[in-house]
């Protein structure tokens, strides 16, 4: 294997130290394309460098493939691309790896996630795209809007996209 | 009788010696720790403690003395203990440590002399005594006394060769006790036939020493072990394993017999060895009639008892059997014919009083064993009898003629009254006769008066009375499945693996009894199963399965008795009867103990139909019911083989087997990585070895050019007066060469050994590759269960369905004993229960259809299961009216699919079933059209990585193929390149690898290839192609084809760019979320640490259409529906009626959420909105009615139906429930289709 892969672990564990802040409010964001979306801190997560992806035939374009991490096979869509966004450049050859075992699912992803905190709960949702409407949970506030994902139904939503 | 007399003294003997030799051994272990202490006090000169300490072991010396003082034997020991006493009271005051030493002699001479048990060879003891290291040792007057009275003790001894005959039986059954106890050991760990015949043998060796010695107190003890080593034998006949409750049997038998041995003379452990034979584990299990016969048998023997009422294990039937009285009749019969000799020899007075002592007891015994079968008015006579005879022989009353001929006749009497027991005028006459004043104690009046209705009411004892006091009225406690609470663990652990097999065995026999070629075998099998299952419930305690198998039984012994099967409404009884049992089973496998709903019902329907038959037989008006012929003989219930062998089981949580399974397929990864590794370092080897012996060659060239240099400044050298032969000269290059040379050639030496090495390393990987293998194999096979399991489920709702549609369907199921997956096998259940449904539903027609296109109205489904490469195949099929495509297609336009005027494939048509809510039912039906179609099947499926196909003919019936990947496994895999990409191929289909010189490619008239084998000619396709990527090749390039048949039959030919050879791999699936994509069994991770897809290429051809023909709004409404099913929400405080409605609501279709109660309800429906409710009415919190209510009282949830079950069955509940806005109140218990009717109707309106 030639690629250097590069592990960083965002579990919990490691921010706890650093974090002081009420784990509760805690939250992860990323971006794809313009959506700001967030995610439990509590979620297992890990980001990955320059993993090889093995495409999977008869599988739709934004299904990048599978990647082999420690031996388990993980699904890897492209985001950008299912959301109809521009989709990233080749030189962005970072993957976020959400939940474990067979539950993990990984992405690209521009940036880092960021951690987050002292976000306020929207009662409003704005209008969404379709594609990600029903995969809401809530809506908080902070420097910008972010949506928490609902990341079991969404996934399982592209999983039989994937599977038709 | 004298002998008789002298040996029941040694039998009483050596009875109270034993009992008096085990207080004496407690006492002594005790003093035995207490001059421990002693010792210990000395040496810490504690003397307060020491003092009070020795004290305590005086007592105790004092304690066995006065025990021997009472039993008034060994006075030669008992004078020897108290002499000890006597000095020990001296000299322990002042012990000084040579006395000390003394007493710890004096202590194990005694301990010697215990075990010796020698018990008259106290001479050791003595002289102990007299050393005269003791404060104040034994005289030699005293120990001349001693002796006197040991020699006296021996002449007192009572006929010592007999007690010491006695000693050898004990000695001899000691022996061969051990040797059955050492072998009991082996029988537990390995469970072989062998170590069972060793074991029987030293039991029938115990039987035959009693036997042959034939010691009177023993006799009885003598069957007993004889029927224990019949029953070993009928083990040993049926070459089954003795698995855990028989070992558990044998334990508990040799722990009684052990117990026994500590204490013959105790009447209850001998009970208790009787007690273990009567368990219904033995082949030959100790029967009622049985017992009595020993427990007479004992009795009897011991002719010295007192007048003490003893206990005895009392066998109380409520109902009188004739058996019973029979086995009685007999008893006394034989007591009269030892009776009369004496009786009528006047002449002997002594002997008439000696025969009537020996006897009297006997009188007591059958007034015990009358009580105990319901013959309350014999035990009286007996009594009375007794009494008359005890007094007679105390007061030494000369028993004259008269007094004899009273006897005679009262004995003649009671066998007039035993014969028929219903005779009035055998009890007056007996009453008459007792009243008689000859009598010492005669009956006076109002006796009489009480003991006629006594002896009368024994009318009743009759068959009709038996029925009478039969239960007629099943009650909740008989159908409790609620566990003992010290349920013995292992015996329950033993219950839940058999009990799944037992009555799913059961159900499968029950059918094949109520099909149109049933057999007696059957009806003994389901007999015998019903027996087994009884003993097992009763084993444990669960009374639910133990009635219900108990008249289940009964129903069928009378049938198998009387070879008859079964009428249609007692069928109907039994199937129900047998699918309750399942029902139960499952229950408990979930360590619930709730009773299903109807089980109250199906019990009381079994109980009647046990009563009408006890009481006359079975109905013949009915036609169904059939004589058997030819007739069955008596023994064939015995012959009768065992259908399922029993091994020893445990239970292993499903996580545990599952990380095995993943870890054996991670090592087979490791091992083909390692195996890649060596292949690689093997042919790198070879590149070495090559490049040796290209260095050795330049290394000789060298050599060569090195000699040839020297040679040519030879003149130039100052050796140059020698010729090169008289003198070699080397230069430095010389020796740098013949070093180079040297390592070329050690070069050379180590690649040779690597080589072997290397060899030597692939042969024991090979070794290894067979032993992981066949590790992988044991492993995977933890998880095979086979289909048998879920047969007779599948039966059930075939006949479920039949009853709600009124359709007669016969289900064949194939492949009972194909291994599957029980993941796979339970993911299956409901596609499998739903596809059934929809057979018996949508395909088979009704009877009167079925006739009039001159079909069987008896309706055929066909559930086929086979192995087929790494997959597993399921085929059903039914004779039923088939897919109709027009109607299909209709629906599809009505619904908007497609449009009018689009044509279609038949494929495609058929395709549209599978399409979520897709059903061409216009309305919904009770069992499979409630708005979910196909889909549901589909996605199940996909989720086991399977698919589906279908092929129909109609009128003739539709064919549904499953083929489902056997995960988590290896297989054997084809690697092939794609481009830049490894692909493995799995070998579905696959059947043949063509060399491209094997075929010819031809180009038909449309300019498409086509390939020619010999005459044959196939299809081809690229494997690129099949995969939607780019063919890297032009048309005109041969390649390697894969030869692969499609499940229609269909053979292709799909040319793949590179052939990379076989291998072993995991096939892994891809998560959770992708369930299944086209073409895609799985991936597997390669040696390199590369993903492969295994490709599925049957798949790939004949299931390449897609939904693309259908409209775009079509389109988005199936990807939003895909898997969504109706939502039913349970409400209900107990887990078990939750757990019914559950099962029932789930195996209709639905999607089932569960809440306690009506506030978890209301929590619960946050984050969804059921379809449908059903509730109980009294709930903890938040009842029913007030749940109803609230839900009703909410615009969102206003118009959900709700249906509420309960137990409340006043009108008053039933308005308060319609008011809170209840659509449907329901009563319990309630029929399963009843409630699948009211749900199925809520729903569609």
């Amino acid at each position: 294997m030639d690629l250097e892969t590069e592990i960083t672990d965002l579990s919990l564990v490691n921010l706890l130290d650093k974090a002081t802040v009420n784990q509760q409010d805690l939250r992860y964001g990323f971006q794809i394309g313009n959506l700001n979306l967030i995610y439990d801190i509590h979620l297992s997560c890990e980001l990955l460098k320059n993993i090889p992806v093995y495409s999977i035939p008869n599988t739709p374009k934004w299904m990048l493939g599978l990647i082999n991490l420690r031996g388990n096979l993980i699904p890897v869509f492209d985001l950008e691309d299912y959301f109809g966004f521009e989709g990233l450049d080749n030189q962005y050859q970072l993957w976020l790896v959400l939940g474990k075992g067979s539950k993990a699912v990984a992405f690209r992803v521009k940036d880092y996630p960021e951690l987050l905190s002292d976000l306020t709960k929207e009662t409003i949702i704005p209008k969404l795209i379709p594609k990600i409407e029903n995969h809401i949970i809530a809506v908080y506030k902070g420097e910008k809007l972010w949506l928490e994902l609902d990341k079991e139904s969404f996934f399982l939503t592209l999983g039989k996209m994937v599977c038709i | 009788m004298a002998t008789n007399q002298s040996v029941f003294n040694v039998i009483n003997q050596e009875i109270e010696f034993l009992t008096i030799w085990k207080e004496i051994t407690l006492l002594f272990e005790q003093a035995t720790e207490i001059l421990k202490t002693i010792v210990d006090y000395q040496i810490n000169n504690d003397i307060d403690a020491f003092n009070t300490t020795v004290e305590t072991y005086k007592q105790h010396w004092l304690q066995i003395g006065d025990i021997l003082k009472e039993s008034q034997q060994q006075p030669a020991l008992l004078y020897t203990l108290l002499s000890f006493v006597d000095i020990s009271t001296q000299s322990l005051q002042d012990l000084k440590s040579i006395q000390l030493t003394l007493l710890n002699q004096w202590h194990y001479l005694f301990n010697d002399y215990l075990i010796t048990e020698d018990y008259l060879e106290i001479s050791p003891l003595i002289e102990c005594l007299s050393d005269s290291q003791w404060t104040r040792p034994l005289t030699k007057k005293s120990k001349n006394d001693l002796f006197i009275v040991l020699d006296n003790s021996k002449q007192l001894t009572i006929n010592t060769e007999t007690l010491n005959h006695y000693h050898h039986i004990w000695d001899k059954i000691r022996t061969f006790f051990n040797e059955a106890q050492i072998v009991t050991d082996k029988l537990t760990n390995r469970s072989n036939i062998n170590e069972l015949q060793n074991y029987a043998h030293y039991w029938s060796m115990i039987g035959e020493t009693i036997a042959n010695e034939e010691p009177k107190d023993l006799l009885s003890l003598g069957d007993i072990c004889y029927l224990l080593v019949d029953n070993c034998q009928q083990l040993i006949k049926k070459n089954s394993c003795l698995n855990s409750e028989f070992n558990q049997l044998l334990k508990e038998w040799q722990l009684l017999f052990k117990i026994y041995l500590h204490d013959v003379s105790s009447e209850q452990n001998l009970f208790s060895l009787i007690k273990v034979l009567e368990n219904n584990l033995w082949p030959v299990p100790l029967t009622a009639k049985d017992r009595i016969m020993f427990v007479e048998l004992n009795t009897s023997n011991e002719e010295n008892e007192t007048n003490e009422t003893k206990e005895t294990i009392a066998v109380k039937p409520v109902v009188i059997s004739p058996e019973l009285i029979i086995t009685l009749s007999n008893e006394f019969v034989l007591l009269v014919k030892n009776l009369s000799p004496a009786i009528m020899d006047i002449s002997d007075k002594e002997n008439f009083k000696i025969v009537l002592k020996i006897h009297y007891l006997k009188f007591k015994h059958l007034s015990k064993a009358s009580e105990t079968i319901g013959l309350q008015g014999l035990a009286k006579v007996f009594e009375f009898i007794s009494a008359n005879i005890i007094d007679g022989c105390e007061n030494e009353i000369d028993f004259s003629k008269n007094e004899r001929i009273l006897f005679k006749d009262s004995l003649l009497l009671i066998q007039a009254y035993i014969m028929d027991v219903t005779n009035k005028n055998s009890v007056l006459a007996l009453i008459n006769h007792l009243q008689a004043s000859e009598w010492k104690f005669s009956l006076d009046q109002s006796q009489a008066q009480t003991l006629a209705p006594l002896l009368l009411d024994l009318e009743i004892s009759s068959e009709d009375a038996q029925l009478d006091n039969r239960k007629i009225t099943a009650e909740e406690n008989d159908i409790s499945l609620k566990l003992p609470d010290e349920v013995n663990q292992e015996l329950l652990d033993s219950l839940l693996n058999e009990l799944p097999i037992l009555t799913t065995n059961f159900s499968i026999v029950i059918q094949k009894i109520i099909s149109s070629d049933p057999n007696i075998k059957q009806l003994i099998e389901a007999q015998r199963i019903a027996h087994t299952l009884k003993g097992s419930g009763n084993i444990v305690g669960i009374t639910g399965i133990t009635v219900l198998t108990h008249y289940l039984e009964e129903i069928l012994e009378y049938l198998t008795e009387k070879q008859r099967f079964p009428t249609k409404e007692l069928a109907v009884s039994l199937l129900e009867a047998a699918d309750c049992l399942e029902l139960m089973c499952e229950i408990i496998l979930i360590g619930e103990n709730q009773s299903p709903d109807d089980s109250l019902q199906i019990l009381q329907s079994i109980l009647d139909w046990a009563n009408i038959i006890r009481k006359e037989g079975l109905p013949k008006k009915d036609e169904d019911s059939i004589n058997l012929t030819p007739k069955l003989k008596k023994n064939d219930i015995k012959k009768t083989p065992e259908v399922t062998e029993s091994v020893t089981m445990i239970r292993v949580s499903s996580t545990l087997i599952d990380k095995l399974l993943r870890m054996a397929g991670e090592s087979s990864i490791l091992r083909e990585q390692l195996k890649e590794g060596l292949n690689q370092f093997s042919e790198e080897l070879k590149t070495l070895n090559k490049l040796t012996w290209s260095i050795q060659t330049l290394v000789s060239k060298l050599d060569k050019s090195v000699n040839i240099h020297n040679y040519n400044s030879y003149n130039k050298n100052i050796y140059s007066q020698f010729d090169s032969l008289e003198m070699e000269q080397y230069s430095e290059l010389h020796t740098v060469t013949s070093h180079l040379e040297e390592v070329a050639t050690d070069i050379r030496n180590i690649n040779i050994s690597m080589d072997e090495q290397l060899v030597d390393l692939k042969y024991l990987i090979q070794d290894d590759d067979v032993i992981q293998k066949e590790n992988q194999e044991i492993v995977q096979s933890i998880r095979m269960v086979t289909v048998s399991t879920i047969a007779s489920r599948c039966q059930r709702i075939v006949r479920q369905a039949c009853r709600m549609t009124n359709k007669e369907v016969e289900l064949n199921i194939k492949g009972n004993d194909v291994l599957i997956d029980s993941k796979i096998l339970n993911g299956m259940i409901d596609p499998l229960m739903h596809i059934l449904r929809n057979s018996v539903d949508h395909g088979i027609e009704t009877k009167d259809i079925r006739q009039q296109h001159h079909k069987n109205p008896l309706g055929k489904i066909s559930l086929e299961f086979s192995h087929q490469g790494n997959y597993i195949i399921i085929r059903c099929q039914d004779d039923g009216k088939g897919l109709s495509n027009d109607n299909i297609l209709q629906t599809a336009i009505n619904k908007g699919l497609i449009s009018v005027n689009q044509k279609l494939t038949d494929a495609e048509i058929q395709k549209l079933i599978l399409m979520p809510g897709f059903s061409t039912r216009t309305n919904a039906t009770q069992v499979s059209g409630r708005g979910i179609g196909m889909d549901i099947v589909q996605t199940k499926i996909s989720e086991l990585q399977g698919q589906m196909s279908f092929s129909s003919i109609k009128d003739q019936g539709l064919n549904i193929e499953i083929a489902i990947p056997q995960m988590l496994s290896s297989m054997l895999s084809l690697l092939v390149r794609c481009g830049s990409r490894t692909m493995a191929v799995s070998n579905r289909g696959l059947e043949k690898i063509h060399h491209p010189d094997d075929y010819q490619l031809i180009k038909n008239d449309t300019k498409e290839f086509s390939c020619q084998i010999g005459k044959e000619r196939y299809s081809t396709r690229y494997f690129s192609e099949l995969l939607g990527m780019p063919i890297a090749h032009n048309n005109t390039k041969k390649l390697p084809a894969l030869r692969i048949t499609d499940e229609i039959g269909k053979t292709y030919l799909v040319f793949v760019d590179e052939l990379l050879g076989y291998r072993d791999l995991l096939v892994k699936d891809m998560g959770d979320y992708i369930s299944h994509i086209q073409g895609i069994t799985g991936a597997s991770i390669l040696g390199n640490g590369e993903v492969a897809p295994v490709i599925d290429v049957v798949e790939l051809l004949h299931h390449s259409i897609k939904y693309d023909f259908l409209l775009d709004d079509a389109t988005k409404s199936m990807i939003n529906n895909v898997g969504k099913l109706p939502i039913a929400l349970v409400v209900d405080d107990s887990l078990s009626a939750r757990r019914s409605v559950v099962m029932l609501l789930e195996d209709f279709g639905l999607e089932v959420k569960t809440a306690i109660d009506g506030l978890d309800a209301i929590k619960e429906m946050e984050s969804m909105r059921p379809n449908i409710m059903i509730v109980d009415l009294e709930m903890p919190r938040m009842n029913g009615i007030d749940f109803t209510a609230h839900i009703k009282g909410n615009e969102d949830t206003k118009n959900i139906p709700v249906i509420m079950i309960t137990s409340r069955t006043t009108e008053k509940h039933r308005k308060q429930a319609k008011a809170a806005g209840v659509a449907v109140y329901m009563t319990k218990p309630f029929l399963e289709e009843e409630l699948i009717n009211n749900v199925s109707k809520l729903m569609s309106s």
